[in-house]
């Protein structure tokens, strides 16, 4: 699949490249196009674009707070949120789930 | 992002050097390490208001737990108290309770102190210390590294490096 994530916490030093980071790793290592854009100390790195967005499968958050810029994926893609510290935690764990309940729900449309 | 080290400054070692490193600590608790770096930082001139720092650490630690997994922490604060960031690193004789991702405790604690204004450049170089300490080598590396010379000169080589990437 092609995915595209956003990951944001508090200070936006530490937990959100950490998470961007091993998302990236344990999505190209199942076998998927990854691209994360964080939100935090430095501002937006790796900006999603409208291109990005055009070809994705679905949107994954790694954040429990408000993410800016959501306007960008109304309506176009799937929106799947989880908890920053998971998404460190067991990244290869959450990129499986989430893709299999977009799987589920594309099934069910 | 920027990848290159401005060249004739040494903004790695106002960041990190030997004299942040605490290689055996005896800290009994969460709030132990909270005012020891707020502490030390004082001493170091990291911070002009320790039992600020300590605040702000604690702050942030309420809003989401900085322990990972193998025993590591990474406490980090955005605080008006710092004067530059830096990276104070401490290793407890013993564990201490703390909560983790993986629910062991902590003993490897690298605090992270963050200005209030903006500096891209020294933030990167703090975010690559958070992301090198996924990389198994490099973990197993700065667990084990007894030495606060040898110590902080691996951490800044690896993060100088990641600079390059």
């Amino acid at each position: 699949m092609n995915i595209v994530g956003i990951a944001s916490c508090p200070v936006g030093v530490a937990h959100t490249p950490m998470a961007a980071k091993a998302l990236t790793k344990a999505g190209e290592q199942l076998g998927h196009t990854m691209k994360m854009e964080q939100q935090g100390g430095m501002g937006r790195i790796n900006e999603i674009t409208a291109q990005d967005i055009a070809s994705a499968d679905f949107l994954l958050i790694a954040s429990d707070q408000k993410i800016e810029g959501m306007d960008r994926f109304e309506g176009k893609i799937p929106i799947l949120r989880v908890n920053i510290n998971t998404c460190i935690k067991a990244p290869e764990a959450v990129i499986n789930k989430c893709v299999k309940a977009v799987i589920a729900k594309k099934n069910e449309q | 992002m920027r990848t290159s080290m401005p060249e004739n400054s040494t903004p790695l070692e106002t960041i990190l050097c030997e004299r942040y490193c605490f290689l055996d600590e005896h800290l009994v608790s969460q709030e132990a390490v909270f005012a020891f770096v707020g502490e030390q930082a004082k001493q170091l001139n990291l911070c002009d208001d320790s039992s600020q720092l300590t605040h702000d650490l604690k702050e942030r630690e309420k809003e989401q737990t900085t322990g990972l997994m193998d025993g590591i922490a990474i406490p980090h604060a955005k605080s008006a108290s710092v004067i530059h960031p830096s990276i104070i690193v401490v290793r407890n004789e013993f564990p201490i309770s703390w909560e983790t991702l993986d629910g062991a405790p902590v003993q490897h604690i690298f605090a992270l102190l963050v200005p209030e204004q903006q500096n891209t450049l020294h933030l990167e170089i703090l975010s690559r210390l958070a992301t090198n300490l996924l990389d198994d080598d490099f973990k197993r590396r700065v667990l084990s590294e007894r030495e606060p010379h040898q110590l902080s000169e691996y951490i800044c080589k690896k993060i100088y490096e990641g600079a390059n990437k």
